[in-house]
């Protein structure tokens, strides 16, 4: 009983510290979020341009990233400094993939958010 | 949605600082999330923001560090190429962040006390420490914090409770 008590007196002081912290946050920070915010908001209800210009030309984007990291191995010759050959493959994918890397562990989620969508619907 | 983001803007650019080490990275990624939820979840009912809000910051945290590491591992073999050292061990200072992203959590910290915990809170594996501030903080409960990290039930469980131990231990001559 003693034990419950004393960790819910230890979690209220972590977040009377935490909130204290935001509070602390000095002006040009609060400004820059403030900032960050509105243009979230603005961008995020604007017809997506950009996000589809970037989707045509990340095929580009990323065959040139491959040709390039494939020349430099080339050229590093003899320096004896070869990184293995399934780090470099999984590597690539990750930097050149157009979506992001947790998006294909994150299916199942929205697997169960689109049936969310049909239950409410 | 404005005001939604206005209230949870200054947490998660606190929990993305302690996650990142690193204040204008933790902006970026806070700002990127936000235009997430704005972009996808607009239309879902306002209870569900919270939870979806920082599933995507959590999302975004994790690539992050992906990106970090493989940034590193690349980084050091560039290195290694350039100087033509193979043999060489990679040097251990490279591995130590600049002088301007070890400080960031100065905006964040403010009394001892706080400045003790966002310590500990950094020493903790990052789903330990973000369950813990999805839980403690956030005030998610466990299924909410599982959708929120893409995790089971069973995990934030685990997770959530090792983090209070952990934290409870070092913190005993600062807190309660």
């Amino acid at each position: 009983m003693k034990k419950d008590k004393d960790e819910q007196e230890f979690l209220a002081a972590v977040r009377r510290a935490l909130d204290g912290g935001g509070d602390q946050l000095d002006a040009a920070t609060r400004h820059r979020l403030a900032r960050a915010r509105m243009r979230a908001v603005e961008e995020g209800f604007s017809p997506k341009t950009s996000r589809r210009r970037f989707r045509l030309l990340a095929p580009f984007v990323a065959t040139l990233a491959m040709v390039l990291v494939a020349a430099a191995l080339f050229f590093q010759g003899g320096s004896g400094v070869t990184p293995p050959a399934t780090e470099m493959t999984a590597d690539l994918e990750i930097i050149t993939a157009a979506e992001a890397p947790d998006f294909y562990a994150d299916l199942e989620f929205y697997q169960w958010l689109a049936e969310g969508e049909e239950h409410a619907g | 949605m404005e005001r939604f983001l206005a209230a949870v803007e200054k947490q998660a650019y606190q929990m993305a600082v302690i996650a990142m080490g690193n204040a204008d990275g933790a902006l970026d990624l806070v700002q990127d999330a936000m235009l997430g939820l704005v972009r996808q979840y607009a239309s879902r009912p306002e209870t569900e923001w919270r939870p979806l809000f920082f599933r995507i910051l959590q999302s975004r945290i994790r690539d992050w560090h992906r990106r970090e590491r493989v940034r590193r591992r690349w980084r050091g073999w560039l290195e290694q190429w350039r100087s033509g050292e193979a043999e060489e061990e990679a040097d251990p200072f490279h591995e130590v962040p600049a002088a301007e992203t070890c400080n960031p959590a100065r905006q964040v910290e403010g009394g001892a006390a706080l400045a003790a915990l966002v310590a500990e809170l950094k020493k903790l594996p990052l789903r330990q420490q973000q369950t813990f501030l999805l839980r403690a903080w956030q005030g998610l409960s466990v299924e909410e914090t599982a959708v929120a990290m893409g995790c089971t039930a069973g995990s934030v469980k685990t997770h959530y409770s090792r983090a209070v131990h952990a934290l409870r231990q070092q913190l005993e001559g600062h807190w309660p």
